[in-house]
């Protein structure tokens, strides 16, 4: 753990039944009354966009306009369009429903409103940018995974470069991360799995990487313990509430640990697989999870901290039954059990050959797009070239 | 002048002497070393990198097909890495402490496309390599990199100008 450390910790959190209705008053105590949404087609079909209105509604605010045009992976185009829209109509803040593309989107627009700017790309980089104007911001994740609605990052994509760009600032942290039960009931298994998964990866490599703090320390482990827990319920059990609720917290808990302490090299790799094979981000970080772990065990680190997780994610029996030298061999053999499970139980895939979407001839450029991600910094083992087409040609099949 | 003033500006001095040394030895290992030599050769055409200290300047530098080439001192940078403090470029330039701690630990912001960066911080990390002793540089680096060249041949260079 490092000498030094900064944490920020996330925005005013509404979690649990009806949290929906607090929006307006909530957006009103901060200055707020003519909200732009922003969603996606699929969360429209299914009437998702229609109860965040109505919940609007009660409260007496109505959205300006609705967005719902935004794509799995969002690009800076979009960025730019929605910031322009939101000018043109005379908005003056953001709701944001959806996933990580929805949810990172609507940073973006924040961003560019309030450096009062036209293109996201000005905005590029890390820690750098001033706050800017204000633009209010309320998140409501739909799936329980990249804790976007807790972090200071967005991704979004330049698909002329075919990479994913990351944005950091502190000034990116939506005012509100609304977790409410019925925005994630009816997500199906497969999505429920691939996401969740995704949550866990945050906790285990926050909890694991080089920027590391006592603070993120504590989100991720009770992160990782809540999702392991629910995780499986709730792709059994698409309705139970509890279950997704509990979810819908530890991917909270995991994206305000991993804003923090950043992540590694699964998600080094795993970005690449989605700028250079379109693998959905969830799916890559299953598939690599293990792998990536085993990687950093081999390379002499992590052997202390994976052993401690051990105790979060298996419990204190199995913790307590394990011999210490084994414990952090148990814990990656833990992970992996559980995606065989998930697999078994709805289709998620556990190597790059089942996505169908990654061709060995993609593995060099995948690595060499790895090695230019932000996030291989902290990982605490080293990754050349050779060491992720070796990871990579693991994961194969 | 007061100790810390003093302090600081005997910090930015060293901070500028240590750039300028590890610029010479960059220019010298993009022929020296296949590593560097490769990531000079694939750096995007044009594309400029900046680093700065506060209150010491900075450098700005640009790869080639023949290696890096250190540009005037107020060329912008389309990324630029800034160090938050004098003490803090201290503590990386004189080998306290290794690129990715000082990433880890807030101690530069960095402006721009970050993907531009990460060529130039491993070419940093294998310098490093070269410049420090080994049981230093195993507290800064992850991995130490393979010297194809002497240590005392990049410092000779360092003496000739990077040549």
């Amino acid at each position: 753990m490092g000498a030094y450390y900064e944490f920020k910790l996330p925005a005013k959190i509404l979690s649990g039944s009806e949290a929906l209705e607090h929006i307006p008053h909530e957006l009103n105590t901060l200055g707020a009354f003519r909200p732009l949404l922003l969603s996606d087609e699929g969360l429209e079909r299914v009437g998702a966009v229609k109860t965040v209105l109505n919940a609007l509604a009660q409260g007496g605010m109505t959205a300006v306009e609705t967005f719902c045009q935004i794509p799995p992976d969002s690009s800076i185009q979009v960025v730019n369009q929605v910031a322009a829209l939101f000018r043109k109509l005379g908005c003056d803040s953001l709701i944001a429903l959806g996933g990580g593309s929805v949810i990172d989107t609507a940073k973006g627009v924040g961003m560019v409103l309030a450096q009062e700017g036209h293109d996201l790309m000005a905005s590029a980089g890390c820690e750098v940018l001033p706050r800017g104007k204000h633009v209010p911001f309320a998140a409501i994740p739909t799936t329980s995974g990249t804790g976007s609605e807790a972090t200071i990052v967005a991704v979004v994509a330049d698909p002329e470069k075919k990479v994913k760009m990351e944005f950091l600032s502190y000034h990116l942290l939506p005012d509100l991360a609304v977790l409410d039960p019925r925005m994630t009931e009816t997500l199906p298994p497969r999505i429920t799995a691939s996401t969740g998964f995704d949550a866990l990866v945050h906790a285990i490599e926050a909890a694991t990487c080089l920027q590391r703090n006592p603070v993120s320390d504590a989100f991720a482990e009770k992160a990782m313990g809540q999702i392991v827990r629910a995780l499986p319920v709730a792709v059994r059990e698409g309705k139970n509430r509890k279950a997704r609720m509990v979810l819908a917290n530890g991917s909270l808990l995991a994206g305000a640990a991993f804003s923090n302490s950043m992540v590694g090299l699964v998600h080094a790799i795993g970005h690449a697989l989605g700028g250079v094979c379109k693998v959905a981000h969830g799916d890559a970080m299953t598939i690599l999870l293990p792998a990536v772990m085993a990687y950093n065990l081999r390379e002499g680190t992590c052997r202390e901290r994976y052993s401690e997780l051990l105790l979060h994610l298996a419990g204190p029996e199995v913790y307590a039954a394990t011999p210490a030298h084994r414990r952090a061999e148990e814990a990656i053999s833990f992970l992996e059990t559980l995606r065989r499970e998930l697999a078994q139980a709805c289709g998620l895939p556990e190597t790059l050959s089942d996505t169908g979407k990654v061709r060995k001839e993609d593995f060099s450029a995948v690595a060499k797009t790895a090695l230019n991600d932000g996030a291989i910094i902290v990982n605490p083992a080293q990754a050349d070239y050779n060491d992720i087409i070796a990871i990579l040609e693991e994961v194969w099949s | 002048m007061s100790q810390r003033t003093l302090k600081t500006g005997l910090q930015q001095a060293t901070c500028t002497l240590v750039a300028e040394c590890l610029v010479r030895a960059l220019q010298y290992l993009s022929t020296a070393d296949s590593q560097i030599r490769a990531e000079a050769h694939a750096w995007p055409s044009g594309k400029t990198l900046r680093l700065e200290v506060p209150g010491a300047g900075g450098f700005t530098v640009t790869g080639t097909p023949w290696g890096f080439k250190k540009l005037d001192k107020e060329t912008p940078g389309d990324v630029t890495i800034r160090f938050k403090s004098p003490s803090d470029a201290f503590r990386v330039f004189t080998g306290q402490m290794g690129v990715a701690q000082a990433y880890a630990q807030h101690k530069f912001v960095l402006r721009g496309d970050m993907a531009l960066a990460m060529p130039f911080v491993r070419c940093v990390d294998i310098t490093e390599g070269y410049l420090f002793p080994d049981l230093l540089a195993k507290r800064l680096l992850k991995r130490l990199p393979e010297k194809e060249v002497s240590t005392a041949r990049v410092y000779g260079s360092i003496l000739l100008g990077g040549r």
